[in-house]
């Protein structure tokens, strides 16, 4: 338990959660005999429900170390860490777009049709930097078009971009006939490249959730994400615009797949017009295991990363204990269930995670 | 007419947070009767109703149906015994036949297939029965709104029906389906069902009724052989004449001195709720807006702050000289009109976020700079919560933890973080304790003084007396009548309200 404070301290320190909000209900805090419930009472409650989550991933870790000593390695850590790049680049555009109570399915094979778009680029001479340029601006378009539509229509993002989910995975098929494109060498530096020991994917990831933390805390946009997802009519009345928003939040998501196509196309070494095409909803699951409502209003970039962590850690737990892979979906899609159903339940204030209640002498 | 009683309370009491809502009430329905329900809004008729099918559990008192006493635990044991509500919003489902919303919930009582034929048949006996000339296989959403309420009180009409409990029923009819319904309750008498009439039209509860119960303050005033009334001596006996020296402090505060004109709406069109409305609001004045369900209180106050756009007609506000016209709610704010609206969590907070959220998101929302620091908004928020009194833990708390009356208070800093010029609101003391509520009158006297232009939407009418500089009373989508000061009285507001 002491290890959930650390990480909850190391949060606020990266600007990841709201020291007020953590500090607010410490001020009753007592020493000692409290000890444990005291840490409890210092969580926010908007990252209360991240703490399963950090004792599932403690738990797994511990599990899968005494299981192997493959997995301590400095090499697999890193793996790990490289592996949850790409889903963790596309969940954290996708945990504003749920805390507006949006959603978008279709960024998964967004991302893989934009790798093939990049890799043939390079085919033809492209130089990597315009690749990064057209990949981002490609995403950006695409998603901005269902912020457009969203805003404008009021359709369901869920529908439209399922729409979209299909069209992506088509056209990534028919441009690459089906084959992935191979790159040479241009990309593996993204994964491959460390800066300070970490690889270049991993603190690509970093930046974009400390940046996203930051942009949900310190900016008008961010505060009206909360507002429209908490109360869309509410919003609504109280002058949230209602076009503006979706457009801005999708369009932060897309320039985030442009970036997760990119670290796709290094780790693949191609362009692969299917390998991106479960990480929608991967996405998804993750934002979701991280403590965000399933309607909006809540959520913490925080949360979306120990989800993503969590599906990482799943994954390479699975690999390395030589369990077949057939399996690994059972497994994302039982912690998916486990997750929803306990953060419903929750919601619905049925399942009470223990609180302190403080009671005069 | 037989004289067995169909339904009895007795001695109900319920409390809610800070406000008594039924103080020893009893109720008795004959079979066979009609028994009208009046009171001002806040009377208790709604809670009373509530009571009476389930929806809430009384602290006290007893319920007799059919000569047994009971309880009535949740609605459908209501329907066990043989209570039903038609409401004053349609309860249907439109895309299926009218039998089967006749049979709603229990189309088939036993197992095994459906046999259309005899559901039908079963349907048009129970049409019949009130005199709805409907072919059950119809889907309900080609009926009229008329048909479908008659098709909800042919869904009431089970064989061991014990009470009809009809609230404010014709607030969606025309002239001539209310004259309908009248024949429908005819019927119902005739078969010696029991009905309790609630409505906030006199004259019609003078058609219908046999006797009146008139509650006021969640108690019963008395029960009258509507004979021995007057539409007059009825309104006397709703309201209390007694004015409380909490209302006196308000009423004592200075007149504002009436300004330039600041908003003006003209020919409002929406549908069939609003026709051609015109009016304005002054700067430094409080216009209080009444009129019954149905008048077009609701539309207007929507189309006044741009949330739905009339077929015709505009509304234009007077900013520095240049008449800027409103087309949404962010252009309503921009030119100075902030609202709250009347159904405050549905659509007023953000019940997840704290009060720094809650008050600000206007002010941000309209703000240029795309960056705002958490201190700084806090900085803002804290000024309007002393200033309103807003009783919190911390500008932290999340808005769910407040009472009713403390985040009406929220909503009212809002715009007074924006520094709305005008401000319009929708039931403002609606669920709000009493003390609140004084505060809310002192606030809103204290900013027309400060030369807002203060618009208030309300169908209490003991509030429309204490406030308003000016009222405008609405009748079926126009200002029925215009009080000003002196002239200004319950009595008046209700005949202009109903008058036909």
């Amino acid at each position: 338990m002491k290890r959930q404070d650390e990480v909850i301290d190391s949060a606020i320190d990266m600007g990841l959660a709201d020291e007020s909000e953590t500090r607010g209900g410490g001020g009753e805090r007592r020493a000692g005999l409290q000890g444990v419930m005291g840490i409890w009472s210092r969580i926010p409650d908007s990252l209360r429900g991240t703490v399963p989550v950090i004792v599932a991933i403690i738990a797994l870790g511990t599990y899968t170390a005494s299981q192997t000593p493959l997995f301590l390695t400095q090499t697999n850590l890193r793996n790990i860490l490289q592996q949850s790049s790409v889903l963790g680049l596309i969940a954290v555009g996708m945990t504003a777009l749920m805390i507006a109570g949006l959603m978008d399915l279709s960024v998964g094979t967004m991302a893989s049709f934009i790798s093939v778009v990049g890799a043939l680029m390079a085919k033809h001479g492209s130089s990597a930097f315009v690749i990064v340029v057209a990949a981002v601006l490609i995403g950006l378009g695409a998603s901005s078009v269902w912020g457009l539509i969203v805003g404008y229509v009021k359709v369901h993002p869920f529908i439209l971009t399922l729409g979209g989910m299909s069209i992506f995975l088509s056209l990534g098929l028919a441009l690459s006939k089906g084959q992935p494109v191979p790159v040479e060498g241009m990309f593996v530096s993204l994964d491959i490249g460390k800066w300070l020991g970490v690889p270049v994917s991993s603190v690509l990831f970093l930046v974009a959730a400390v940046v996203m933390a930051l942009f949900l805390k310190f900016t008008r946009v961010g505060r009206n994400t909360f507002a429209m997802g908490s109360n869309p009519q509410a919003a609504f009345l109280a002058g949230v615009p209602q076009i503006r928003l979706p457009v801005y939040l999708f369009a932060i998501s897309g320039v985030l797949v442009g970036l997760a196509a990119i670290v796709m196309i290094g780790r693949l070494g191609a362009g692969d017009p299917t390998a991106g095409s479960s990480l929608g909803l991967q996405a998804i699951a993750a934002v979701v295991i991280g403590g965000s409502s399933l309607y909006g209003g809540t959520g913490t970039v925080f949360g979306t990363m120990l989800g993503v962590l969590l599906l990482g850690l799943i994954q390479n737990s699975l690999n390395i204990l030589g369990i077949q892979i057939f399996y690994q979906d059972l497994v994302y899609g039982s912690v998916l269930i486990v997750a929803i159903v306990s953060t419903s339940l929750r919601e619905q204030g049925r399942l009470r995670l223990p609180r302190l209640r403080h009671r005069a002498k | 007419m037989t004289e067995s009683i169909a339904f009895q309370a007795r001695g109900v009491r319920k409390q809610f947070p800070g406000v008594l809502a039924l103080k020893d009430v009893d109720l008795t329905v004959r079979s066979g009767e009609v028994m009208g329900l009046v009171g001002e809004n806040g009377a208790g008729k709604s809670t009373l109703i509530k009571v009476m099918v389930g929806a809430l559990t009384p602290d006290a008192g007893s319920l007799e149906v059919g000569g047994r006493v009971t309880t009535v635990p949740d609605p459908s044991s209501a329907a066990r015994l043989g209570i039903s509500v038609i409401h004053q919003e349609r309860q249907v489902a439109p895309h299926v036949s009218v039998a089967e919303n006749v049979f709603l919930g229990r189309l088939a009582p036993g197992r095994g297939p459906l046999r259309w034929s005899d559901i039908y048949e079963r349907a048009r006996r129970r049409l019949e029965a009130i005199g709805l000339d409907v072919d059950p296989r119809t889907p309900m959403k080609s009926l009229t709104v008329a048909e479908q309420q008659e098709v909800e009180i042919a869904r009431a009409l089970t064989e061991d029906a014990n009470l009809v409990i009809m609230d404010e029923p014709t607030a969606a009819l025309s002239q001539n389906e209310t004259e309908a319904l009248f024949k429908v309750i005819a019927r119902l008498k005739e078969r010696n069902t029991a009905v309790l009439y609630v409505s906030h039209h006199l004259e019609e509860v003078f058609r219908v009724a046999d006797r009146v119960t008139v509650m006021r303050d969640g108690q019963v005033v008395g029960v009258y052989e509507t004979k021995s009334l007057t539409v007059d001596s009825l309104t006397g006996l709703m309201f209390d004449r007694d004015v409380s020296s909490l209302e006196r402090s308000v009423r004592s505060s200075a007149r504002a001195h009436r300004g330039e004109v600041i908003l003006k709406a003209q020919g409002l069109s929406v549908g069939t709720s609003l026709r051609g409305l015109d009016m304005e609001a002054h700067r430094g004045e409080i216009v209080c807006i009444t009129g019954g369900i149905g008048s077009g209180r609701r539309e207007l106050a929507r189309c006044l702050v741009g949330a739905i756009r009339p077929d015709s007609g505009e509304v234009l506000v007077q900013v520095n000289g240049r008449a800027k016209r409103v087309h949404s709610p962010r252009s309503a704010l921009m030119a100075g009109i902030g609202f709250i609206p009347a159904d405050r969590k549905r659509e007023g907070v953000f019940l997840d976020l704290d009060l720094v959220d809650n008050v600000h998101v206007s002010k941000s929302s309209l703000s240029k700079n795309p960056l705002i620091f958490p201190a700084v908004r806090s900085r803002e928020v804290s000024s309007f919560v002393q200033d309103l009194s807003i009783r919190t833990a911390s500008l932290r708390t999340p808005t769910k933890q407040l009472s009713g009356g403390n985040q009406q208070k929220v909503l009212m800093a809002r715009l007074l973080c924006i520094n709305a010029s005008i401000l319009l609101l929708d039931e403002p003391t609606a669920g709000v304790d009493v003390n609140t509520k004084v505060e809310i009158y002192q606030i809103l006297k204290r900013l027309a003084g400060e030369g807002k232009a203060v618009i208030v939407l309300s169908s209490d009418l003991t509030e429309v007396k204490l406030l308003a500089d000016r009222v405008l009373v609405l009748r079926r989508g126009t200002v029925a009548g215009e009080l000003e000061g002196d002239a200004i009285s319950e009595e008046r507001i209700l005949k202009l309200a109903s008058a036909d």
